[in-house]
């Protein structure tokens, strides 16, 4: 029986350094022993996008890596993107176009809108399609979630220009 | 203005919480010593359960309860002497982990004998099929060829006029037989709870639901427990579609598993479980003629409809075949088929879809057949007030022939956004397979695409049932809103937006809580595009119930008569007079220390409703080589009565017409030959992606119900139903061949062209 081992791993900006079974998947280390609930769990099997995560910039389904995989790894989640009450504008977005419903894809629907956008500032309709191909979303018929992340593309563009 | 009240887009109060992860859901309950549960399910669709030995399950390091039928006697939680189906439940376990769980249940021995399973409704229907339910009670009935059908639960039929002589007269008569398969609702979030323990015998449940008392008493009639033993509160949910409606997954068993224990048990089910274990939309194969007269008049519609039950049996509302236009006669037979699939359940309009699939196929068929505009078929025969209902009762003041007028005006309006070749001679004639614009084309890409246009129409009367709500006044001037309606839709929204409306106070001003099974009076559940309707009134009325306490204690204050009053968005002041006004701090202080704290409360038991109408015209492109077809603009009309929060009605129709989209083009269960899921992961029962997303565009039509609030009908479902109907007329009129069987997937197509 393979036993334990320790990794670390810089979640949301705070590193954290845990004893890790070598079955233990990131979702279960961000759920239950960081209690990071926000990365949900939809499918388990990397087919509906809910528990996408960043690491190190890159969007991930957390129920695909293994923590141990996730060592010495930058891990932002859902938690992560706001600091404090003020949203990151991709969240406010998602409010003000009325992209959330029942707002269990969300979390990972913004971490995907999140990895677009900080490649590509300036997606077409087509590249945020498909960036957005791996996350499920069943109740918005997806519309409302494409005017979001342009909205939140001019959004954050505008605030870049005021920098 | 700026207020966000009624008919204003005011965004969802409950959203910042979504966004930033911070809302919880059934799996995101999480409490010291919890234990972890786990369900044994059927391998097989059909067996005889020989032997069940837990022996090495019990004797597990970490293993703290296994439980079976014996556990529960006289109630059908786990599957005893037969399972009747493939995920059917046989045992569970509780463990101090997740990982121990799964190897327990990996230690339940079972011996099973199998049985032949039948998973299709038109298999299970034949004289040589085998029994699908042992020890079950069938109908003995014919079908309309004098044949003797097999394991019919049901039978039901519905005849007006002499459908013969009224085909005999007919001067065209279109026929066809139709299949729509099973789906689920697809909630994205598995089914998830966590029970406590909380002494006395009594239990707690956290759970994702569309109705907490219906969690109750389904999991204290399946326990043997009295309610008051068992308290529920709703999380946040995760989609529901009806998945959640009166229905209990993990309830019942987390609650048992912690009541053994004495501990905390949290039970998840994996994406696998919850598409074979659930109450998906049932299949329906159905043989149908329509008869028309040659100026479109429609003499006679004959149908044989046969619903697939699964272990239920259950038989499908046929009557949704009738209702929308006038007939002249119709006679529908209508059979509930037991299979060996999980009991069917509600999915957005139960039942209405399938039935649309069916009628507007006929219809669009027989518009060709006479040579008459899909369009002016049915507006020529839509029903109005003083017509025969879907219910068979006299028709009200309904808004039919207003959205197909609306259609046809946004289509004509919009003609130019029309991706296929729209020179034609109405906005909603056939195209009859003409090449797709160069602007479609570059969207398309490269195949041999050929574009169709289908209109079609459905029908709805939202559900009222029980629901009651209390508005308070908080002593900083604050608001509170409680009801029992688990919000699915933006529901809670829209009740802020109504006490902003009534009490002319800003939204922001406003929470709203869904209270549990012991902090509010019993509801029913959300579902049937009731909550807006029923729950939304009455919260409309305890607000104005709460602003007459309001004014008459303002009065008093003021020393004057509450007639001179009025309500203004801070405070409470005299009309003529804006300086002698009474705050609602103040008046909130006032009440807790000298007149009782401030609230107005109703309580409705039944509202009187009426239909909801939706049209939808598709466009959609096909790879006359590979089958692909890809729906290229939607329009979708649908009266609303009025527009409550227009920001959230049009999320409702994009997700409807999605899942139409979905289910009409990729969604179905799959079986193998011995009757087991043969695709449930995600991987396997495709979705709609962003990919798939079509042009949706919704045509909000206002035609007022005088007794919903503010003129209201019911919004969540309408736009389903033509969904199926008018993407399968549009393919039809793309290939030139008719398509009858969903879903339209490449291999079908492919199939239908070649046939």
């Amino acid at each position: 029986m393979v036993g334990t081992k320790r990794v670390r791993l810089r979640v949301n900006g705070d590193e954290r350094e845990l004893e890790v079974q070598p079955y233990e998947r990131l979702i279960d280390v961000l759920r239950y022993r960081l209690g990071l609930t926000g990365t949900k769990e939809g499918c388990s099997t990397g087919d509906c996008g809910a528990c996408s995560v960043l690491m190190d910039g890159k969007l991930v389904p957390s129920c695909l890596v293994l923590a141990l995989s996730a060592d010495g790894r930058d891990i932002v989640t859902i938690e992560g993107l706001s600091s404090g009450d003020e949203l990151h504008p991709i969240q406010q977005a998602f409010i003000e176009c009325g992209a959330v419903q029942c707002g269990f894809c969300t979390p990972g629907m913004i971490l995907a809108a999140k990895a677009l956008l900080d490649e590509n500032p300036n997606p077409t309709l087509e590249e945020i399609k498909q960036a957005l191909s791996g996350n499920l979303c069943r109740c918005t018929g997806y519309v409302k979630i494409f005017e979001a992340v342009q909205a939140a593309a001019a959004k954050l563009k505008l605030s870049c220009g005021e920098l | 203005m700026g207020t966000d009240g009624v008919g204003e887009r005011a965004f969802r109060i409950d959203a910042p919480a979504m966004v930033t992860g911070k809302a919880k859901y059934g799996a995101d309950i999480h409490v010291p010593s919890m234990l972890h549960g786990k369900i044994l399910r059927s391998k097989y669709a059909h067996a005889r359960i020989l032997r069940i030995d837990t022996t090495e399950a019990v004797q597990m390091s970490g293993v703290k309860a296994v439980i079976t039928a014996d556990d529960v006697r006289g109630s059908d939680l786990f599957a005893k002497d037969y399972v009747r189906f493939h995920g059917q439940k046989i045992a569970a376990v509780a463990a101090d982990s997740v990982q121990t769980a799964l190897e327990a249940i990996e230690a339940i021995k079972v011996e099973y004998e199998p049985l032949t399973a039948v998973t299709d409704v038109r298999d299970a229907i034949k004289p040589d099929a085998p029994c699908a339910f042992i020890g079950g009670e069938f109908e003995e009935v014919r079908d309309a060829y004098g044949r003797p059908l097999r394991n019919i639960s049901r039978y039901r039929e519905f005849i007006s006029g002499d459908v013969e002589e009224m085909m005999r007269s007919s001067d065209a008569v279109v026929e066809g037989e139709f299949y729509v398969p099973s789906v689920h609702q697809s909630y994205l979030e598995p089914h998830a709870c966590i029970a406590l323990p909380i002494g006395g015998g009594k239990v707690e449940i956290w759970t994702s639901t569309q109705g907490h008392f219906q969690v109750r008493s389904l999991t204290a009639r399946l326990l043997g427990l009295p309610l008051h033993h068992i308290k529920v509160i709703p999380t946040f949910m995760g989609g529901g579609f009806g998945g959640r409606n009166t229905q209990v997954y993990t309830e019942p068993v987390a609650a048992l598993l912690a009541l053994k224990t004495g501990l905390p048990v949290q039970v998840i089910d994996d994406r696998s479980e919850v598409i074979l274990d659930s109450h998906p939309a049932p299949a329906c194969y159905a043989r149908a003629r329509l008869g028309a007269s040659k100026d479109g008049t429609l003499m006679a519609l004959d149908a044989e409809v046969f619903w697939d039950g699964g272990v239920s049996g259950y038989i499908g509302a046929s009557v949704h075949l009738r209702g929308l236009y006038r007939l002249r006669s119709y006679r529908i037979r209508s059979y509930g088929v037991y299979t060996n699939k999980p009991a069917p359940g509600a999915y957005r309009a139960p039942d209405a879809p399938q039935m649309a699939f069916v009628r507007e196929s006929l219809m669009d068929m027989l518009a060709r057949e006479i040579g008459i505009d899909p369009w002016e078929l049915r507006m020529k025969n839509a029903v109005e007030e003083g017509d025969t209902s879907t219910d068979g009762v006299p028709l009200p003041k309904v808004g039919f022939k207003e959205t197909l007028k609306a259609l046809m005006d946004y289509s004509a309006k919009t003609h130019e956004r029309s991706k296929a070749a729209f020179r034609t001679a109405s906005p909603t004639a056939h195209l009859n397979g003409s090449a797709p614009s160069k602007a479609a084309l570059e969207m398309l890409g490269s195949g041999n695409w050929r574009v169709g246009r289908g209109l079609a129409c459905g029908e709805w009367t939202n559900y009222s049932g029980y629901s009651s709500a209390t508005v308070m006044l908080n002593e900083d001037g604050t608001f509170q809103v409680i009801t029992g309606s688990c919000d699915v839709t933006g529901t809670n929204t829209l009740f802020a937006q109504i006490v902003s409306e009534e009490l002319k106070v800003p939204i922001k001003k406003v929470s709203v809580v869904v209270g549990d099974t012991e902090s509010v009076p019993w509801h029913h559940q959300t579902g049937g595009s009731r909550v807006a309707y029923t729950t939304g009134m009455a919260v409309l009325k305890a607000a104005q119930q709460l602003r007459e306490r309001m004014l008459q204690i303002a009065a008093k204050i003021l020393g004057v008569d509450a007639q001179e009053l009025e309500l203004g968005e801070e405070c409470i002041c005299v009309k003529d007079n804006q300086s002698q006004r009474v705050s609602y701090i103040e008046l909130g202080r006032a009440c807790i220390a000298e007149y009782g704290p401030l609230h107005g409360s109703h309580s409705i038991a039944w509202m009187p409703t009426r239909p909801a109408y939706a049209v939808a015209l598709a466009e959609a492109a096909v790879d006359l080589d590979t089958g692909k077809v890809k729906v290229l603009r939607y329009i979708a009309a649908q009266d609303v009565g009025k527009a409550l929060n227009p920001l959230a009605i049009e999320g409702q129709i994009h997700g409807a017409v999605m899942q139409g989209i979905g289910w009409a083009t990729m969604e179905g269960y799959k079986y193998t030959d011995d009757g087991r899921v043969a695709n449930a992961t995600l991987a396997d029962y495709l979705l709609p992606t962003s990919t798939d997303a079509a042009e949706i565009e919704p045509v909000i039509v206002e035609v007022p119900n005088p007794d919903g609030p503010y003129g209201a009908k019911g919004v969540g479902e309408p736009s389903i139903i033509p969904s199926l109907a008018a993407i399968a007329n549009a393919v039809s009129d793309a290939i030139g061949k008719r398509v009858t069987s969903l879903p339209m997937t490449p291999e079908r197509i492919v199939m239908v062209l070649m046939h």
